[in-house]
């Protein structure tokens, strides 16, 4: 008579698909409909709540995929990948590190931004959002101090193909692109209940990586100066001029407090 | 004394619903004397999260209804130890919103870590029971509070088992004084899957460990029935509803839909059904209590 353990161990094995199914039969009752039938049924459901969770969270890689071959993965995905959070929210956490592992950079790059968006979705609430308003009442020689923050919902995502245009294209029913290979970066935030992203330019990219670390502004129009300083004109190699650093810093500080993306 | 607080009839919060929850629609007059909605009963796992809309809606909610807190991942059967930093979280949940009741399933989830996201059945046995009774102190102790465990639908009983399922609870909460949830569709959908006798189950079940009930729909699948909540609830579950209502009297009552979710008129209209049934056989004598 198989003991607690033992017999644990030996269904788990059979319903997730370790084992042959076969092997957890002399476990199970019959009770007029076969043990291989009753097990069936939770072999199926094991697999099938977790692809439903999976497909609710990731509509666009299903969507890209196919469902035929989006139903195909889950079993490769669960085995490489269980579940260990007792939330069905967190079945994904390791989707975009699957795909990456076999080397599929356009689908781990899709899977890392809807991932990042389910997150984000419930991300912890903050204070509020820091207003236009509210920066223009500060004295202007405290600007410099002024210390800026990304709002606690949010991400930044870094992609290494342009997946956001293809979430773009399957967002708007068109057909989407092949995801060129190439840097990208996109932030993600909820303004109010909504999640929305936006791919940023690569000076902004780089100057809210230094805001996600937390920086005054300006350390911000610093790290813009050294972004920008071979791009904009001046003599290979020197730094922006300093003032228009500032200037394109001001530019994207508006940006940002008009989206709600900077904490209070 | 009652051992748990008599909410009326409830609902199963879904994220289909939550516009209108927020807005109000279909609260009753009170705890137990609603037309509307009394309670919510809400997926514990679904509020784990650091905010957003879905710790939004739950504030809203809780600001007009009692709330249940209903979770699937206690997994208070497994052999793996029981996970802490869950209960943490859903002591802290307890903390915040103070529900009328604490429920989660007699079964197990995990293994090795693995969290299968399904409800697997438990062997009844001698060895078993030990082992739930144990957890169950573990984490009433850690809650500070009475649990109910619900019996799950199950499609498959094993060669082990020594006791029955009912008689496996009635134990259970002899031994470590917690609290059943049951759910009249999956006694319905367990007896046929099993051949078991669902009055002699409601028998052998203690009426005075019973908090709540709750209500669902299932489907015939060839030879299994299966536990979908996506169905409303069928006539012969509404009639061993009303046999469950004699038995245990004023215990609460919820209505669980997971799939095929119709708008809240409906739902709140097939909870009149179950306060008119409840209502039709309190005002009746009550049948004399077995077990």
């Amino acid at each position: 008579m198989a003991d607690l353990a033992a017999l644990q161990r030996a269904f788990h094995a059979a319903c997730t698909g370790a084992a042959p199914l076969a092997s957890a039969l002399p476990l199970v009752r019959e009770d007029g409909v076969s043990p291989a039938r009753r097990l069936r049924v939770y072999a199926h459901a094991y697999w099938s709540r977790i692809a439903g969770a999976l497909a609710a969270d990731f509509p666009k890689l299903r969507a890209l995929l196919g469902a035929e071959a989006w139903d195909a993965l889950v079993l490769p995905y669960l085995r490489a990948y269980p579940t260990r959070h007792p939330s069905l929210r967190e079945a994904g956490a390791e989707l975009a590190t699957f795909f990456a592992d076999r080397g599929e950079a356009g689908h781990a790059d899709l899977a890392r931004l809807e991932r990042a968006r389910t997150v984000v979705f419930d991300g912890p609430d903050g204070a509020g959002p820091l207003s236009r308003d509210q920066v223009i009442a500060r004295p202007p020689e405290a600007l410099p101090e002024l210390a800026l923050r990304l709002v606690p919902a949010s991400a930044l995502v870094e992609l290494s193909t342009a997946a956001d245009l293809v979430w773009d294209a399957l967002e708007d029913g068109r057909p989407p692109p092949a995801a060129a290979p190439g840097p990208r970066t996109v932030l993600v935030w909820r303004r109010d209940l909504t999640v929305i992203h936006r791919t940023l330019e690569p000076d902004e990219a780089a100057a809210l990586r230094c805001v996600q670390r937390g920086a005054s502004f300006a350390e911000v129009c610093e790290a813009l100066g050294e972004v920008l300083g071979p791009a904009v004109g001046l003599p290979l190699g020197l730094p922006l001029a300093p003032e228009d650093a500032a200037a394109r810093a001001a530019e994207l500080l508006l940006r940002w407090l008009d989206a709600a993306a900077i904490e209070r | 004394m009652a051992l748990f607080p008599h909410l009326g009839h409830g609902l199963g919060l879904r994220t289909q619903h939550y516009a209108d929850a927020t807005a109000g629609a279909g609260a009753g007059a009170g705890a137990g004397a609603g037309a509307g909605i009394d309670w919510f009963e809400v997926i514990t796992e679904n509020f784990l999260v650091a905010g957003g809309n879905p710790r939004r809606v739950l504030r809203a909610v809780r600001e007009r209804w009692p709330i249940v807190l209903h979770g699937v991942s206690l997994s208070i059967g497994s052999i793996d130890p029981l996970d802490e930093a869950y209960l943490d979280q859903v002591a802290a949940l307890c903390q915040e919103l103070e529900p009328a009741l604490v429920s989660d399933h007699l079964c197990w989830s995990s293994l090795g870590g693995h969290t299968v996201h399904d409800l697997w059945p438990l062997p009844y046995t001698a060895e078993a029971l030990a082992h739930v009774a144990a957890r169950v102190h573990r984490v009433q102790d850690r809650l500070g509070r009475r649990i109910l465990l619900e019996n799950p639908s199950s499609y498959a009983t094993f060669a082990a088992d020594e006791l029955g399922e009912a008689e496996f609870f009635a134990e259970l909460c002899a031994r470590a004084d917690c609290g059943i949830l049951l759910d009249v569709n999956n006694v319905f959908v367990s007896c046929k899957n099993h051949g078991w006798d669902p009055h002699a189950y409601l028998a052998a079940i203690p009426a005075e460990r019973v908090g709540y009930l709750h209500l669902a729909g299932h489907v015939r699948e060839g030879d299994l029935l299966i536990d979908t909540h996506d169905h409303p609830v069928c006539d012969e579950v509404w009639a061993l509803y009303a046999e469950a209502v004699r038995r245990f009297g004023t215990a609460a009552t919820c209505l669980e839909r997971d799939d095929h979710i119709p708008p809240l008129p409906e739902l709140i209209a097939e909870l009149g059904r179950a306060r008119a049934v409840a209502a039709a056989q309190t005002a009746e004598p009550r049948a004399a209590a077995r077990g």
